[in-house]
């Protein structure tokens, strides 16, 4: 119903209608780009009320943060995870670049990007099974059962970004991928990336 | 411009554009039910809003009868018990604020006016608005039905503290809790869909030669509302779906027993919850700055200090949420602090009120119907606003807190914004909506008879309010020092007021149909105003404007003395003597 | 006249919003404890008092941080497209 628009240069937009061809409609970024910048704003909110109601919770625990009879949480392995997220979103980033000057040499960061993405996320799932076996869950504890909401709120967010990443990457091979779309996932990839270190810091140590 | 991202831009909607150019009739289904245009979007969110808002006011009817006439049977509804009472003000509460005054203030003349204001053709994400009202309807059909399952719906109140919302045993509605949360936060998924799309649009889509500070004020108060609702509910979500869990899977985040704290869910609630109220504050604001400079013939005084107050209410609104749990328990310098901040924020308020009367002095004003409305949005939002300072001082909260003074304070605000600010606005805007004049005669009746029963309803309950008597009682029979005849004389009174403000609604139900089809045709600018909503045809069909304006000035430039017509639309170029 | 009104706007801005952090600043460092009032007896401890102090800082800002930086980056995208217009607007 809505009327496709044409571009005829970088940021000029004009209707398909052909009814303003005199003046053209300023864009401040791509649409795909904005739309994501806004919603990851929403999104830093979200994590933000998160941390705050655990560094509250951490002061009112009852016996100690974390309990003395539960199980720790394992800072080592996951700082290796930390490094192959922050090396994915530096690897999106490099394809980011390759891809303005040259589609077909993306591709091969991009994979690299959304591997790491993937074995990130893997990672924790193995990490979640052998925590969950040594007792720490949701009801045991509120440590435990922050550990889960938060890390397991980011892990949502990083599948639901690989999942866009995946379906962009096969169009980056058929050479359909378009910037606007790539930058708006490029986005929401940093926040995911970004949010991490934070996560790790706030909720491992 | 050198922009590091270049777009070849992929046709959004290429189906859709096909469509259209084949001018093929399109089902109702595509056309009314599934579309995408901005438009319907937008009428669809205002017909349900309007339709929860009767839902709404019939469980004020139900639960003020109560309190009128403790252990009547109430007609229509019947004999109202403790938990329904608790039930039916919950919900009100609840359904007022959140599927109420945000569908339609923001949601709906968000999606009408953005566009067509702008001089564009739809929203820039049609599809993700689409999908914001599916989610939408999807979250209130989730409350509707919280009502109906066993044991009935949420009783908690609308602000949800735990220990009573988090746990069954408590609240006696396992059921029609966790659905009570899962369709609040279905609904901001849904607004936040829609902030991001007037967001985007407001900096991509304007009209080529609409600058920043051409565009009409209730575009940018929307847009405003927006931003703040996008930043400050993260946290509530965040709260919600904690409070989801120790509901559902058993965990004890607010549960002190288990190392929980249920103050932090006061504090992740009003963090969101004060802003909240400036959300639908600054889109009623905004629908009152466009009828007023139109119905006094003036242009809106000092246009950039409207908006540089409204920032400024913006960021302050971050600061204030405090207020609410004065009495909960917070460190006192934490409420230090907020006093002084929740004081500072009736400033810009007070401002924003002054410019309005500033714009009316000198105008030649047409006591229309919108403008009546628009009118009296500013007599009694003030009432509220200056009950709030006494709320906001943290020594005499002590004493109100709870009380039915802070309902009236609060009533003061909400009702301006969401009743009276939605007559308005519709009102105003219900010719370029369906092509016809509402009648006036039936709209200053139905104006009338809202706004004396209101007053009627308030100010009884302030004096209760100050008289000790507490908020969410079911009966005042039990507290010999609430319950005597002089109270409830004044209860009877709020409540019979209710009825009769409820009655008058009638009224405009009729108008708005009945003018459907037999009003006045109305033109495109049935009242000489300049903004570009007015340049497209009343209804304005797909694409909204047979030419894509041009903007060459700012949206109200009335009564030029250097002009003979006394209106001049943001779309005249300066040469060209009239349109 | 019309500059001289500006800046004396721009000084009764300054001055107000100096000394609204003035008193907040006072009335946030010297809080009267009283036990008998419900406003006071709050935290469970010195520690859990830090935490809700520090997190509503963090809260309150960080919002206002991040529109500041989308501001600042969309200021950057426009800055050299905005070109005066004619006269007729004043
Ligand atoms: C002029 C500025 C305002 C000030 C200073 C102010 C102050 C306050 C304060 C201090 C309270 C807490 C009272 C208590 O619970 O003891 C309060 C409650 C409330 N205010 Fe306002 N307010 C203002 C404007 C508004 C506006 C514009 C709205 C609505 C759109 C509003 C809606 C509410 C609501 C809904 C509550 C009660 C919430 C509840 O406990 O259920 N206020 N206000
Ligand atoms: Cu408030």
């Amino acid at each position: 119903m809505q009327l496709s628009y044409v571009s005829d240069g970088p940021d000029k937009v004009v209707d398909i209608r052909g009814r303003m061809p005199a003046a053209r409609r300023r864009q401040v970024a791509p649409n795909g780009v904005i739309g994501t910048l806004l919603f990851v704003m929403a999104e830093v909110m979200l994590f933000a009320g998160f941390i705050s109601a655990h560094a509250v919770a951490k002061t009112t625990a009852l016996s100690g943060w974390p309990p003395p009879n539960q199980p720790r949480l394992p800072v080592e392995e996951t700082a290796v995870n930390t490094a192959a997220l922050l090396l994915s979103g530096a690897a999106l980033a490099y394809a980011y670049r390759v891809y303005l000057r040259d589609v077909r040499r993306a591709r091969v960061p991009f994979l690299i990007a959304l591997l790491l993405g993937c074995f990130f996320v893997a990672f924790q799932g193995v990490e979640w099974l052998s925590l969950l076996r040594e007792g720490l869950t949701v009801t045991s504890s509120t440590h435990g059962a922050f550990f889960y909401l938060i890390v397991g709120c980011h892990a949502l967010h990083a599948v639901a970004a690989l999942i866009v990443l995946a379906l962009q990457y096969r169009q980056l091979l058929l050479d359909r991928l378009s910037p606007g779309a790539f930058a708006g996932a490029q986005v929401f990839w940093f926040f995911v990336v970004g949010m991490w270190p934070v996560l790790y810091w706030k909720v491992y140590f | 411009m050198a922009h590091p991202i270049t777009e070849q831009q992929a046709p959004h909607g290429h189906a859709d554009a096909h469509h259209d150019d084949h001018h093929h009739e399109q089902s109702f289904w595509s056309k009314y039910v599934f579309s995408v245009d901005h438009k319907i979007i937008g009428m669809q969110y205002m017909f349900t809003g309007m339709f929860m808002a009767i839902i709404g006011g019939f469980f004020a009817y139900a639960f003020r009868m109560q309190l009128a006439f403790p252990g009547m049977s109430v007609p229509g509804w019947g004999h109202v018990s403790p938990a329904e009472y608790n039930s039916l003000v919950t919900n009100h509460g609840t359904i007022m604020i959140f599927w109420v005054a945000m569908p339609v203030l923001i949601a709906a003349f968000g999606n009408f006016l953005i566009p067509l204001m702008l001089g564009c053709d739809d929203m820039v994400f049609p599809r993700l608005n689409r999908l914001s009202y599916q989610i939408f309807l999807l979250s209130a059909i989730v409350l509707l039905a919280s009502f109906v399952v066993e044991n009935g719906g949420f009783g908690g109140a609308w602000t949800a503290y735990p220990p009573l919302s988090a746990k069954a045993e408590y609240s006696l509605t396992p059921l029609g809790s966790t659905l009570w949360v899962i369709a609040v936060a279905l609904e901001f998924v849904a607004f936040l869909m829609g902030g991001i799309n007037f967001i985007t649009t407001m900096m991509n889509s304007r009209a080529p030669g609409m600058k920043m500070w051409d565009i009409p004020v209730v575009v940018w108060m929307i847009v405003l509302a927006s931003i703040l609702f996008m930043l400050s509910v993260g946290p509530l979500i965040a709260g919600a779906i904690m409070l989801l869990f120790d509901q559902t899977i058993g965990t004890g985040f607010f549960d002190p027993a288990r190392g929980g704290d249920p103050v932090l869910w006061q504090h992740l609630f009003w963090f969101f919850g004060h802003p909240e109220v400036y959300v639908v504050l600054l889109p009623a604001i905004g629908i009152v700055c466009e009828i007023v400079p139109i119905f006094a013939r003036k242009k809106l005084f000092a246009y950039k200090t409207v908006l540089f107050t409204a920032f400024a209410t913006g960021v302050l609104s971050f600061f204030v949420w405090a207020h609410h749990q004065f009495i909960a328990g917070i460190d006192p310098r934490m409420a230090n602090v907020f006093t002084v901040t929740t004081v500072m924020i009736s400033v810009p308020l007070a401002e924003m009120m002054f410019v309005i009367v500033a714009t009316l002095y000198g105008g030649q004003i047409t006591l229309s119907v919108p403008m009546l409305w628009a009118l009296s949005f500013i007599g009694e939002f003030i009432i509220g606003g200056i009950t709030g300072i006494f709320l906001g001082a943290s020594g005499s909260d002590i004493y109100f807190h709870d009380t039915y003074f802070v309902l009236a304070h609060f009533h003061y605000t909400f009702f301006p914004i969401a009743i009276i600010g939605v007559y308005a606005g519709l009102t105003h805007w219900y010719p370029k909506m369906f092509g016809r004049m509402l009648n006036e005669t039936l709209g200053k009746i139905h104006f009338w008879g809202t706004i004396i029963p209101f007053n009627m309803i308030f100010i009884p309950l302030f004096l209760l309010g100050l008289a000790g008597q507490h908020r969410r009682i079911w009966s005042y029979v039990n507290f010999p020092e609430l319950a005597s005849p002089e109270m409830q004389n004044l209860r009877v009174f709020a409540t019979v007021s209710l009825v009769i403000m409820l009655l008058f609604q009638l009224v405009f139900i009729f108008n708005f149909f009945w003018s459907l089809t037999r009003g006045k045709k109305a033109g495109r600018n049935p009242y000489n105003a300049n903004t570009l909503e007015w340049v497209a045809p009343s209804p304005p069909g797909h694409g909204n404007f047979a030419e894509m304006p041009t903007v060459y000035r700012g949206p109200y430039e009335y009564s030029r003395p250097d002009r003979d017509e006394d209106f001049w639309p943001q779309n005249v170029p300066a040469e060209s003597s009239s349109s | 006249m019309r500059r001289w009104l500006r800046n004396a706007a721009l000084d009764a801005v300054r001055t107000a919003s100096g000394l609204a952090a003035l008193a907040l600043g006072v009335v946030g460092a010297f809080p009267e404890t009283v036990s008998a009032c419900s406003v006071c007896f709050s935290a469970k401890n010195e520690e859990n008092q830090i935490a809700y102090l520090a997190s509503t800082g963090f809260l309150t800002f960080l919002p206002l941080l991040l529109v500041g930086a989308l501001l600042l980056w969309v200021r950057k995208r426009t800055q050299d497209t905005e070109q005066p217009r004619s006269p007729d607007h004043s």
